[in-house]
């Protein structure tokens, strides 16, 4: 996997696609680093459902807070490990826990935000996420 | 919280023990799978959630690229 960064962000900016700096290289390939994992433990509190596409059943896993229904949707994009794996499910279910205000220092801490013109750094990643809430009322992007 | 498998189970997990396990070719075929059903799940979630201003670019494994409208 390449991954260069080259522009530091040095302010949050008023839309997504400036937050990234244009001469940065999306990555491009997969490494080891890709394929390693360390084994979680708990019980995710999710359910499996599927998303009809074009009359294809597409397996997704629902995460879905307790009490009143969402008003955002956040979707997750999961690694090679798939958004099954436990510590998918588990990230995904604590993200469901969390309103807002609490979602974006979460995702800071712990997820690579990456766009179409290079990866954030993490210090990065609040800022992106505080830009991406403001101008997408209900729908949020993760990747991890 | 909604998470896509875009590997429809077959996901780098099954393969942790499999010496030798060729992982360009699982790559280029779980690409095609998601290149195929990744966008078109993201309308259906759209239909079924409420529309929003969501706008995808790019899509292969590990990277999905969003982009306001």
């Amino acid at each position: 996997m390449t991954m260069v960064n080259k522009g530091a962000m040095t302010k949050t900016p008023d839309r997504f696609t400036p937050l990234i700096a244009p001469d940065c290289t999306v990555m491009t390939a997969l490494t080891d680093h890709c394929f390693t994992t360390v084994q979680h433990t708990g019980t995710p509190a999710g359910q499996r459902i599927e998303i009809s596409v074009g009359g294809v059943p597409v397996p997704t896993y629902l995460a879905e807070p307790a009490g009143d229904p969402p008003r955002r949707i956040i979707l997750f994009f999961s690694d090679v490990f798939g958004a099954f794996y436990l510590n998918n499910q588990l990230v995904q279910d604590y993200f469901a826990t969390q309103g807002k205000s609490n979602l974006v220092p979460v995702i800071a801490r712990r997820v690579r935000i990456e766009s179409r013109r290079g990866v954030l750094q993490l210090s990065d990643a609040g800022a992106y996420l505080d830009t991406f809430h403001r101008s997408n009322p209900c729908l949020t992007c993760v990747t991890i | 919280m909604l998470g896509i498998d875009y590997f429809f189970g077959d996901t780098y997990e099954k393969h942790l023990d499999e010496p030798g396990f060729d992982r360009p070719t699982w790559r280029e075929k779980s690409v095609r799978q998601a290149q195929e059903y990744t966008l078109g799940w993201v309308e259906a979630i759209k239909q079924r959630y409420g529309q929003c201003l969501m706008h995808a670019h790019r899509v292969y494994p590990g990277l999905y690229v969003f982009d306001t409208q």
